[in-house]
């Protein structure tokens, strides 16, 4: 049995409103809410990236699996946000989370999707018998231009997941890929903010993605949405996920607890993961989950995972996702530009 | 040549000590040492190396405003001891806008963060900061 043994996030503590910025850039805010469902975002401080997140989000996953760190065999990082364009954030993993020194590391990018990417890989030194843990993270801290729709989304966050084959707390029964080359965002080398494809955004790449992966792992395994308790997607906004789930007809109650980017906004690799922490905090032994996380470009990878009878402790061994949301100071756009470093400072 | 200030060597071997709190402990009296040591006071030099627990009090803090260049973009700057296990320690105070709401005793946590930069090109240093635990509401 392959599967998650342990899973950490991490959600910095400063949010902003999306009203706030919509009233900064003369948008109507509410109809800026209901464009997105996305009420507020997480905020991190001018000293939290991709690296910084990815540490707290993996001390919390090596805790809540109960090994010693130096049994991680392997370190997979998904980030479209990272700090150096040459320099590891897993390197640095190695020494921020005490793991030995012979460890298969390596930062994947493949844009919101690479945090997947990273569990898959890692499952697969795991399968291999290569590894006995591997430690996979999925990180962003993506950039939207001050007065660019964009801004309204994109979050900051990390989700850290420690695969392996004992004691596991919800297995991974299955994974099905669907990838495309499909131009609808990008960000080119040295430019600091992604562009949309505009013609491509949507339709093409999302829904055409996230749901032929959904139908065709369920065809594959034969199965059905009233076969899951739990559907997670990946969330630009809010509106994406629920016309995904009602495309392929799962209901609301379903869907629900795998959206949290109304309240922390897009966390790109991170976004589906932070879902399916947050579904794994509340879900009981025996849940079914469909997870399926969408990166531009364009690529989406379905999930079949089932939890176990440890899901319940484990939950219960490290900050959840509902402490984070709970644990929040909100800023004005003033503070925000400034901790995001939007203001150009010499 | 794109300049560097910082000292990378300085730095890198520290990294157990920033990133982690990698402190040593004396085998023979039992006194510890952050930073590490490898020789102790009473003589013995089989020291155990430790990690520092990651929560603990505040003792004190100081409200900078009138900082290094390195942190004048950071301003006000929080400066705080915290008492890690008996080991007190001064560090950066994060995540807190209010420092009204900060007294001796309120629990803290250590928390991984970015605490240099050496420009746009240099390097960039990690290290330990402190943040209260249940927020910052005054």
């Amino acid at each position: 049995m392959i599967g998650i043994v342990g899973w950490g996030t991490y959600i910095p503590r400063y949010r902003i409103k999306t009203t706030e910025i919509a009233e900064s850039w003369g948008d109507d805010p509410l109809r800026i809410k209901d464009m997105y469902l996305v009420e507020e975002k997480a905020v991190g401080l001018f000293d939290e990236d991709t690296v910084t997140m990815s540490v707290e989000a993996g001390r919390i996953a090596i805790r809540r699996a109960g090994i010693d760190a130096s049994h991680v065999g392997a370190i997979f990082v998904g980030s479209e946000s990272k700090p150096y364009a040459v320099k590891p954030i897993s390197s640095i993993l190695i020494d921020a989370l005490g793991t030995s020194r012979n460890v298969f590391t390596a930062d994947l990018e493949f844009a919101c999707k690479a945090g997947s990417d990273s569990i898959v890989s890692a499952m697969g030194l795991v399968k291999s018998g290569m590894v006995k843990y591997g430690l996979a993270i999925g990180t962003d801290a993506s950039q939207g231009e001050p007065g660019e729709h964009l801004e309204y989304s994109v979050g900051t966050g990390a989700a850290a997941y420690v695969i392996g084959s004992n004691n596991v707390a919800a297995e991974i029964k299955a994974v099905h890929p669907f990838v495309s080359d499909t131009p609808d965002f990008w960000r080119r080398e040295g430019y600091p903010f992604p562009v949309h494809g505009e013609g491509f955004t949507g339709e093409p790449a999302y829904f055409k993605h996230v749901i032929t992966a959904a139908k065709e792992l369920m065809t594959e395994l034969g199965m059905k949405p009233s076969d899951f308790d739990y559907a997670i997607f990946h969330q630009p906004n809010a509106r994406f996920p629920l016309r995904a789930a009602s495309i392929l007809g799962f209901p609301l109650d379903k869907v629900k607890d795998g959206i949290v980017v109304d309240k922390i906004g897009n966390t790109y690799s991170a976004a589906a993961l932070m879902g399916l922490a947050n579904v794994l905090e509340k879900a009981k032994p025996g849940s079914k989950i469909l997870m399926v996380p969408f990166g531009s470009g364009a690529g989406a990878n379905a999930f079949y995972i089932e939890t176990t009878d440890l899901v319940v402790e484990k939950a219960k061994m490290g900050k959840t996702v509902e402490q984070y949301l709970a644990e929040k100071v909100y800023i004005d756009y003033s503070y925000y530009l400034k901790y995001r470093k939007l203001i150009r400072l010499h | 040549m794109v300049e560097q200030n910082l000292s990378i060597p300085k730095y890198w071997r520290r990294t157990q000590q920033y990133y982690r709190l990698v402190a040593t402990r004396c085998a023979k009296c039992g006194k510890t040492y952050f930073p590490p040591r490898r020789v102790c006071d009473c003589g013995n030099d089989a020291l155990d190396p430790f990690e520092l627990p990651k929560n603990g009090s505040l003792v004190t803090l100081t409200v900078l405003r009138s900082v290094s260049v390195d942190f004048e973009k950071q301003r006000p700057l929080l400066i705080g001891v915290v008492d890690l296990g008996g080991v007190k320690l001064m560090g950066q105070i994060v995540d807190c806008p209010s420092p009204t709401a900060l007294r001796a005793g309120t629990p803290m946590e250590v928390v991984f963060r970015r605490v240099k930069e050496d420009g746009e090109h240099g390097i960039i240093y990690y290290g330990y900061k402190f943040r209260p635990v249940k927020g910052c509401e005054s």
